[in-house]
């Protein structure tokens, strides 16, 4: 392994680390209040145009917060939550994409796009590297020689 | 002094773009026919099923559980007093509990979406009807059953299931025209 490519590989395992670290790690516990929030941030107005319930002031995202809030006082998972606004309001009212049918697209085609970028990258950087490296020829130095006589004789 | 041979042409981009342009064209397909999002948040999941239950105080300081008018039809009406429709489909629901509620066959019960006690008492003062009215932390009643607008009501049968929802003004004919479907549907 070369130190380049060694260098390269930890660049790599860091970000990777932090991505995934970002990620998953949830910080300090969060109070009811901060994850009823975080819940009516990503659940739509049935009501409204394009605000969720925690932005809006309508009647219907009112009675959706307070609901929240009480199913977390009752213990219920976020999941469950989710699961009882869908089937009363609808699925459009759930703004987290679901990893389903038609839906699930949105989770696949960035990794696919960003694969794709990556490997368009690769393929520069090793153009680019065996371009550099090419040889003269002895035709090549030639040339260059009597360019520069011209040059020097001109 | 002769000229190098020309490189080979390179395809590895072409590999690399065409899938690519290849899911692009396929996601866009999919979208441009796929059914659009009119119909919304419409959803209503109660059908058939065992209505939410539904206990409080009413209005004038009494218990009310739905449960314990198992053996009625029960129309669960969500209104707010503001609401020009709610106003006008107040008269219907109050020849409906005249006409079914004194025998038990059926009867109204109000739930007020986001309102005052003091606007509520005032309307019935106004309007009329004779009938158990939920004011107070209704909303996650609103929720449960489902009902982002007002007026909307839902048809219980006497088994406690959910019979249907009446989006809009409910008038008298159509409650009874549901009971008696599923009056036969049921026999």
């Amino acid at each position: 392994m070369t130190r380049r490519l060694a260098l390269w590989l930890g660049v790599a395992v860091v970000a990777l680390s932090a991505l995934v670290y970002a990620s998953v790690d949830e910080g300090a516990p969060r109070t009811d209040a901060d994850r009823a929030y975080a819940i009516a941030k990503t659940i739509g107005c049935p009501v409204c145009n394009g605000q969720s319930v925690a932005e809006s002031n309508a009647s219907a995202a009112r009675n959706i917060r307070v609901s929240i809030a009480k199913w977390i006082d009752e213990g219920r998972s976020e999941d469950f939550i989710r699961a009882e606004l869908r089937s009363l309001f609808g699925d459009d009212v759930d703004y987290t994409p679901s990893g389903d049918g038609v839906t699930s697209l949105v989770w696949i085609l960035p990794v696919v796009f960003g694969a794709g970028a990556l490997a368009g990258l690769v393929i520069v950087f090793r153009r680019w590297k065996s371009e550099a490296l090419l040889d003269a020829s002895d035709a090549d130095r030639a040339l260059v020689e009597a360019a520069r006589e011209a040059r020097d004789d001109g | 002094m002769t000229e190098p041979p020309a490189a080979p042409p390179r395809r590895t981009a072409v590999w690399i773009v065409l899938p690519l342009a290849v899911v692009m064209a396929g996601f866009i397909v999919l979208l441009a026919t796929r059914d659009s999002g009119d119909t919304g948040f419409e959803s209503f999941d109660l059908e058939g099923k065992v209505a939410p239950a539904i206990v409080g105080t009413t209005l004038d300081g009494a218990a009310f559980d739905l449960d314990d008018h198992r053996g009625s039809f029960v129309v669960v009406n969500f209104f707010q007093t503001t609401c020009i429709p709610c106003r006008q489909e107040h008269p219907e629901l109050v020849a409906f509990q005249e006409a079914y509620g004194p025998s038990g066959f059926a009867t109204v019960v109000s739930v007020a979406f986001d309102d005052q006690p003091n606007n509520i008492r005032e309307f019935f003062e106004q309007f009329g009807g004779e009938w158990p009215v939920l004011a107070t932390d209704t909303g996650p009643l609103a929720v449960a059953y489902g009902v982002p607008l007002v007026p909307e009501s839902i048809l219980i049968a006497p088994t406690g299931e959910v019979i249907t929802k009446l989006e809009g003004g409910v008038r008298m004919a159509d409650l009874e025209a549901v009971i008696g479907s599923w009056q036969e549907a049921n026999a």
